[in-house]
């Protein structure tokens, strides 16, 4: 009997968060809040080790073919690596800080610190390290490639950003040669990043390949700004609509830094 | 306070699989740690129903919360896993470690299709496709699941030593 009143409790929690998950109360915010360092302290420590291992493991299949040549050679392509990584990354903050003086709006960077996800529930979510100061829940986010999704909850000095592959995003954009426009939603189930348009007219003749991007409506994205390419159009001989997949801009799996656009004049950059 | 542990290890496991799933880049079948957390409550834990069904529970919160899914929604089915081990356990013998992956890879499949069907409506009609993603998952839970169990009973012996096996002083 006190097992069933148990897990009638979470059946209860469920019916009424199931509208709205991102509503965060005093405890969801504490345990978030100190979870979100540890998190950012495992990635961290993640990468390191990742790194060191990677160069072990050349260095000790260098040995075997040859001892002092092959380890020189094999240090200077770890350095050559690490020094085009550096490269790439710098690379990468010279974009956004083009992109931020381009945008019509405020914006504000963030670092990313970690992913939320669970393979079951198929959202797939960043965690930034701007908070309750800085941001608040709708405001766009965007990379040099282009958008990357909304800021979804804020607790403390972090939030986490609803990815425009998210199931629960909704994006209105634009496929630039043909001016079609539909509602952008991310694709659920699946082991990719992966978006699709909704409410694209049948007749509109999208092709493969075609370019996609923010119409500027519903607020946050600026009108123009790249989100992906049609990958895949399926053309049914019936209905309304027809289905068109997305293949994003923006490498989710690779994003160190983004930028939050905060609405209001642009400023200068943090 | 052994309660506290276990949750405690579940809070760290449950960021122990986001960051793998960040460092990994491409998206791959991560297994379900806190699924064979549970199921190893259910199956060998020395506690009472209503302490591992509680602890089932804070498990499913803390993934719910971390996997920014509706709270509730892993804390369900995960209570509905933990009961179903328990009223199992004594009719399963789970010793062998391919009885641990058989019983791992059923209770992953249980709990992953039981997820989706309690977000089908979220899913907007694509629960089918979520539902592919299951057996993927149930296979690496199903992998891991000998390893985790090891672990476990380890740390189960450590807070919970058997009175049997402790020796009388003097």
């Amino acid at each position: 009997m006190f097992v069933a009143v148990l897990l009638a409790v979470p059946l209860l929690f469920l019916r009424a968060n199931i509208k709205a998950p991102s509503e965060l109360n005093f405890i969801d915010r504490l345990v978030l809040r100190l979870s979100a360092p540890v998190q950012a302290a495992a990635i961290g420590i993640g990468r390191a080790a990742a790194r060191l291992g990677a160069r072990y493991l050349f260095l000790v299949h260098a040995q075997e073919d040859n001892e002092r040549l092959s380890a020189d050679n094999a240090r200077l392509r770890v350095e050559l690596e690490r020094a085009r990584g550096e490269a790439g990354r710098a690379a990468e903050l010279g974009r956004l800080l083009r992109l931020q003086s381009e945008l019509p709006s405020a914006t504000l960077t963030a670092r990313v610190i970690g992913v939320e996800s669970s393979s079951l529930f198929r959202v797939v979510r960043l965690r930034i390290d701007l908070g309750e100061l800085e941001v608040r829940p709708g405001m766009a986010v965007v990379a040099a490639a282009g958008v990357v999704g909304r800021i979804y909850r804020v607790f403390g000095p972090y939030s986490d950003v609803l990815l425009a592959v998210d199931p629960k995003s909704s994006i209105d954009v634009v496929v630039t040669r043909t001016g079609s426009r539909g509602v952008l939603k991310g694709v659920p189930g699946d082991d990719r990043y992966r978006a699709r348009i909704e409410y694209l007219l049948r007749k509109d003749e999208v092709k493969e390949g075609d370019e996609v991007v923010a119409s500027g409506l519903g607020g946050g994205f600026p009108r123009g700004f790249p989100i992906g390419t049609v990958a895949r159009v399926n053309r049914r001989d019936f209905g309304l609509y027809q289905e068109v997949e997305v293949r994003p801009a923006v490498d989710f799996g690779r994003l160190d830094a983004v930028l939050v656009l905060t609405g209001g004049a642009p400023r200068e950059p943090r | 306070m052994k309660t506290l542990a276990f949750l405690g290890l579940g809070w760290l496991l449950a960021i122990l699989t986001t960051t793998i799933a960040a460092l990994v880049p491409v998206r791959v079948p991560v297994p379900e740690v806190l699924l064979l957390v549970t199921v190893f409550l259910g199956l060998r834990a020395r506690s009472s129903t209503p302490a591992v069904v509680a602890l089932a529970l804070g498990f499913g919160y803390l993934q719910d919360l971390l996997a920014g899914a509706p709270r509730g929604l892993h804390a369900l089915a995960l209570g509905a896993t933990v009961v179903l081990a328990r009223s199992a356990a004594s009719r399963l013998d789970v010793s062998a470690r391919w009885q641990v992956g058989v019983v791992a890879l059923v209770a992953a499949l249980l709990h992953g299709s039981l997820v989706v069907l309690l977000s089908a409506s979220m899913y907007q009609g694509a629960a089918a496709r979520a539902l592919a993603v299951v057996p993927g998952v149930a296979v690496m839970t199903a992998l891991a699941s000998p390893l985790v169990f090891l672990a476990l009973g380890r740390l189960e012996r450590r807070l919970y030593p058997d009175p049997s096996r402790l020796r009388m002083g003097g």
